[in-house]
């Protein structure tokens, strides 16, 4: 305890009392125990972790963008086709296919939008809904890519390196992600890309990771756990 | 020298980087642990009530404003929950448990040993002493001596104006020097 934590506030009593302010500083304070560090940042992931509610909010929640688009499209197309005579060939499931795919482009521009917002949440939300998308867009992989590379937030890292799932296995992905394994600054997001090496990475990459760990490159912390993951299925 | 203040991390928080909560845990968790120890004098539910204080900064990040510093507004929290949960547990039965030999114990275990023994009993009646202090009396003494540096910011974490820390404060070292004279009159309480 340092003595500046001791200094407390200025205190001036009788003569007993000013003594026992001073004896005061000499009680021992107790220190808490060691399982309240990681029960706190298990507390804390838990909290951060957004709801189902917040989820769907960040799929559909910005309404001020996609809603008066959408609405203005199927007017639009109302009109076309009420005015258009040569459309009357065209059958209702090629229209709403068409229709499905100018929305569902529409929801990839808001995402992409959302994945370059000021707001470090907003970038949260939009890496959550991204996951979801990403597997069929090379673009939106790109946009998280630099969101796991570059973003100032670790939790915002960390939660692109998540999202980005199988696409490790993909040779741009995983170049990249592989390159940021070493170099990652914080543990959270080290664990992040060690967790995804684990679940969904290459022999290649998996043997690259248990390397990295045996020449103590990662977080000290981290070291046990990679070599416990994967020594037993090596051997 | 901290490279980064508390009232910006908060501000970092509240943007909904909650990464930034683990270098404010960082900082303050011992402190708020032993302020919830002092009240509580249970070890378990003081690290319950630590873990829980820093959730409820997570979730009302946004509600710290920046008028005055963060670590008064962390004591604030601190101690609206801690109250909280002393009055749940008065509702429920569960009353403080007094400090014996055992709670001593654990709380003075890593005293040094070059002490000497009178020390060390005058010490150890202090700490009864402190225990036996009504919660409000004890929790500005506590924050006054090892928390803060000056009464506004006391005040600001005791919820009350400057003026009223520096008379609470008064009031309850002169209660606590009445119970440790009475005590020195009568061992036997000890």
């Amino acid at each position: 305890m340092s003595d500046e934590k001791q200094r407390g506030v200025p205190f001036d009593g009788a003569p007993e009392e000013q003594q026992l302010w001073d004896s005061l500083s000499q009680i021992n304070r107790a220190e808490p125990g060691p399982a309240l560090r990681s029960r706190f940042y298990d507390a804390l992931s838990e909290a951060s972790r957004p709801t189902l509610a917040q989820r769907l909010a960040a799929r559909f929640g910005n309404v001020s963008l996609w809603v008066p688009a959408v609405a203005c499209m199927v007017i639009g197309l109302g009109l076309g086709l009420a005015l258009n005579p040569s459309s009357q060939g065209t059958g209702p499931t090629d229209q709403l296919v068409a229709l499905q795919e100018q929305v569902s482009d529409l929801n990839r521009r808001v995402l992409l939008d959302q994945l370059e917002q000021a707001s470090t949440n907003a970038r949260l939300r939009g890496v959550i809904a991204a996951g979801e998308l990403v597997a069929d867009d090379p673009d939106l992989a790109r946009a998280l890519l630099r969101r796991a590379s570059q973003d100032q937030s670790a939790s915002v890292r960390s939660a692109a390196i998540d999202a980005l799932g199988p696409q490790i296995a993909s040779a741009e992905v995983g170049d990249e992600l592989m390159g940021l394994l070493e170099g990652a600054d914080s543990p959270l997001v080290q664990l992040a890309l060690v967790d995804l090496v684990l679940r969904h990475g290459t022999a290649r990459q998996v043997r690259l990771l248990l390397d990295l760990a045996r020449a103590e490159r990662l977080h000290p912390d981290l070291v046990p756990y990679v070599t416990s993951a994967v020594e037993p299925t090596e051997a | 020298m901290q490279a980064v203040s508390d009232e910006q991390l908060i501000s970092w928080v509240a943007d909904g980087d909650s990464s930034c909560l683990g270098t404010l845990f960082e900082r303050h968790h011992r402190g708020i642990y032993q302020f919830c120890l002092q009240l509580t004098r249970n070890p378990a539910l003081a690290e319950d009530l630590t873990q829980e204080i820093f959730i409820r900064v997570l979730r009302k990040a946004g509600s710290f404003r920046g008028e005055g510093c963060f670590k008064a507004w962390l004591y604030n929290v601190a101690r609206n929950l801690t109250f909280d949960e002393l009055r749940k547990n008065k509702r429920r039965g569960i009353t403080v448990p007094e400090p014996d030999a055992e709670n001593l114990g654990h709380m003075v275990d890593e005293r040094s040993a070059e002490q000497s023994a009178s020390d060390k009993q005058r010490l150890d009646q202090l700490e009864t002493a402190l225990a036996r202090l009504p919660e409000a009396a004890r929790e500005v003494i506590w924050l006054g001596r090892f928390e803060f540096e000056g009464y506004d910011e006391l005040a600001q974490a005791l919820g009350c104006k400057p003026g009223a820390a520096r008379v609470r404060m008064h009031r309850a070292m002169n209660q606590l020097n009445d119970i440790f004279k009475a005590m020195e009159v009568n061992p036997a309480h000890v």
